[in-house]
């Protein structure tokens, strides 16, 4: 296959992520993967340019939020058939956050638009879902590497589910190992001092600039 | 569809022009009704909670995993047990007022504020239990604000008893009865016990109605769905909230999201018709728009705010008494996009007809409430019910003989018997709108008014303190709950 013929592809691909189109997506990595093209390329010439330009015109409000989720779902279909082809040391992304709601508490919207909006920024998230008990925060920080814990709560009960993370954190005496970052309709500033938590996010936007901040990345993007 | 003849006769009076607002025909209303039906019957809910998965599968849903579809026979069994009026209670057991279609518009302060903002500040604080006492001062002094709402959360008490504890402010202070709800299903199960404090009869009259939330789409999470059961089991009005956010939680259409509110709060009275036949229940709603560009959920939309109108109509076509989240904004300050947003809610309140309608003191997608907002609020209420009265069209107010003798002699009719006599009932005289002469162009004049007439309440209110002996009770009781010393919890109050 000539050059020429890669480059279509590439760009072809970045456009089907800007679109929000994960099967096309899917389908494009897939066939560049078979021509073996070096998938850090196709992370650094098509993935990250497309959710780079979404991140642009969402900035100039051409994107709304639905693009952007759609266009992050679709690098994450494309990312998801990259990811194995990639040596262990090249994650792809920057660092890696670990998200996810607390036990008790099944929403989820605000969660997923924290993590869409980590994605565009470059990050690495792994989103544990929702109703998630506080060990499994833990578990799946150490596992995955994680320089920072997402704590999403939408009711005022299961607020303390966050506190819960950070004193397992404490007691197993990992506190230092990962940044905590809390968030949902009634945590407040004030919550998030309380508990010990190092940052939070009134919303997905403050989120992002808030683990820049927390990873010292301020002013780097 | 009989309720609709009973309701279009007892909203309009002969000879007496006034506005009403209803937006659904019968044959739109059988054609929400019907998909919504479809919805329970083909998708179900979800519902994170064992009795009332069991409660359902009694009733003849049919459940798989956490999963229950609900047939039509036994959404129309509960639309039938569902009590059509409901009667709620002062404090002190006197009867105060009747939830039924066609009633009378009651507001509550919104509720359950995480954040106070403060008179001349731009940073909302956390709120404390002192401020629920100056909201039910405020409130209980404020006739166009019939309820009180626990409107704040107090972070000077610990974290699990934030629900009850709002509950204490209010009923030391003020007789009105208390919209509420409870955080989690010992919180309830404790506030309840502080009622019954108060009157044994809590349950037979009830004094307050608990909200409870499932969790759009078609989700019931654990302690709501349990709130509900335990509601229903002591016959306390629950008031079923479902809050879609149109475009995110909720499909990005008027129509599809109405739907899906509509199905939600069925199956909530399924469970609680099922449980407890006959107990009282009231539709509710606090939609949202999801703002596409900032991801807010907007409650004074325009969009939501035409969701909420037409699940008003729809309890209308089904006789129940229903809620509604109006006289709101989602605004971060007193601003002209504050007041704007609230009268357009006011208004559909009132030309709806809806029962509850709750709102008035709060800003920022329902987490700040302003003391002063309750005020301005209160005003806005005033001016939309000035809108809903009408006039009255008769001899006197056509008023010939009084033009003919006017405009044959003295060319004005502000010395006229006629206007001395009608000009009290015809004209509301603003508490706080500025109706001066240009003596001084400051800006949010209104505000500072605002400010000066919360002082002046709080100064000589009236309050309906409870009895000594009662108070005694109700500090015993939450102080062994919250582990706070009863001589500091009444300090915290600002009781001498």
């Amino acid at each position: 296959m000539s050059r020429e013929e890669i480059e279509k592809l590439l760009r072809e691909l970045r456009n089907r992520v800007l679109e929000g189109d994960d099967e096309g997506a899917e389908n494009i990595v897939t066939r560049l993967a078979e021509l073996r093209v070096d998938p850090k390329r196709i992370i650094e010439e098509a993935l990250t340019p497309a959710m780079n330009k979404a991140g642009e015109l969402y900035e100039v409000g051409e994107y709304f939020i639905p693009e952007l989720m759609m266009a992050a779902e679709a690098f994450k279909a494309a990312f998801n058939v990259v990811k194995p082809l990639l040596k262990t040391d090249e994650t792809g992304g920057r660092a890696t956050i670990i998200i996810g709601t607390v036990a008790g508490d099944i929403h989820e919207l605000g969660k997923n638009l924290v993590a869409t909006m980590l994605r565009i920024a470059g990050y690495n998230v792994v989103d544990l879902g929702v109703n998630v008990p506080a060990e499994k925060f833990v578990e799946e920080a150490l596992k995955h590497g994680a320089k920072i814990i997402g704590l999403s709560a939408l009711m005022s009960t299961t607020m303390v589910e966050q506190r819960k993370v950070i004193e397992i954190l404490e007691k197993k005496g990992l506190r230092d190992k990962f940044k905590v970052i809390v968030g949902g309709a009634p945590v407040t500033e004030d919550w998030a001092r309380q508990i010990g938590a190092d940052a939070y996010g009134r919303d997905a936007f403050e989120a992002v600039r808030k683990v820049r901040m927390l990873l010292g990345e301020e002013g780097s993007a | 569809m009989k309720q609709l003849e009973k309701l279009e006769c007892c909203w309009v009076k002969r000879g007496v022009p006034r506005p009403k607002l209803r937006i659904m025909s019968e044959e739109e209303f059988l054609k929400i009704h019907n998909a919504s039906i479809k919805l329970l019957e083909d998708v179900g809910v979800f519902i994170d909670n064992k009795e009332g998965l069991r409660s359902l599968e009694e009733a003849g849903a049919l459940v798989d995993g956490r999963r229950a579809r609900i047939p039509r026979r036994i959404v129309e069994d509960a639309l039938e047990r569902a009590p059509k009026t409901i009667t709620i209670y002062d404090r002190d057991g006197a009867k105060y007022a009747e939830l039924r279609p066609g009633g009378e518009t009651l507001f509550a302060p919104g509720s359950a504020a995480v954040k106070i903002l403060d008179y001349n500040s731009t940073t909302p604080r956390p709120p404390a239990l002192r401020d629920l006492v100056n909201i039910a001062l405020i409130v209980e002094n404020l006739s166009s604000i019939k309820l009180q709402s626990t409107a704040v959360i107090p972070v000077d008490v610990p974290i699990e008893h934030r629900d009850s504890i709002r509950l204490l402010p209010i009923l030391a202070f003020s007789s009105k009865p208390i919209v509420t709800g409870a955080f989690s299903d010992e919180g309830l199960i404790n506030m309840l016990k502080a009622l019954s404090i108060l009157r044994e009869d809590y349950a037979d009259k009830p004094m307050a109605i608990f909200d409870v939330c499932p969790s759009p789409p078609l989700k019931w999470s654990y302690t709501t769905c349990q709130n509900l059961l335990d509601l229903a089991r002591t016959a306390m009005p629950a008031e079923i909230i479902s809050m879609p956010q149109i475009g995110a939680t909720g499909p990005a259409t008027i129509a599809g999201s109405l739907i899906q509110h509509h199905a939600e709060v069925l199956s909530g009275i399924v469970m609680a018709e099922t449980v407890n036949p006959g107990t009282p229940v009231i539709y509710g709603g606090s939609p949202s728009l999801f703002d596409m560009r900032y991801g807010t959920s907007r409650i004074a939309a325009p969009e939501a705010i035409l969701l909420t109108a037409a699940y008003i109509g729809i309890c209308g076509f089904l006789g129940l008494p229903c809620h509604a989240y109006l006289c709101l904004s989602d605004s971060k300050t007193l601003d002209y996009q504050a007041g704007m947003e609230t009268l357009m809610g006011a208004l559909i309140a009132l030309l709806t007809g809806v029962n509850v309608a709750s709102g008035p003191g709060m800003l920022e997608y329902e987490s700040v409430l302003s003391i002063e907002k309750i005020l301005l609020d209160s005003e806005v209420i005033e001016v939309a019910s000035r809108i809903l009265r009408g006039f009255e069209i008769a001899d006197e107010t056509i008023a010939l003989d009084v033009m003919k003798r006017v405009v044959t002699g003295k060319m004005h009719y502000l010395t006229e018997k006629h206007t001395l006599k009608w000009y009290r009932r015809e004209h509301y005289i603003p508490m706080l709108v500025d109706t001066t002469t240009v003596e001084a162009r400051e800006p949010d004049r209104i505000i500072g008014r605002a400010r000066e007439k919360v002082l002046e309440v709080l100064r000589s209110a009236r309050s309906k303190v409870l009895e000594e002996k009662l108070f005694s009770a109700l500090i015993k009781y939450f102080s062994k709950l919250t582990g706070i010393r009863e001589e500091k919890l009444v300090a915290m109050l600002g009781v001498k």
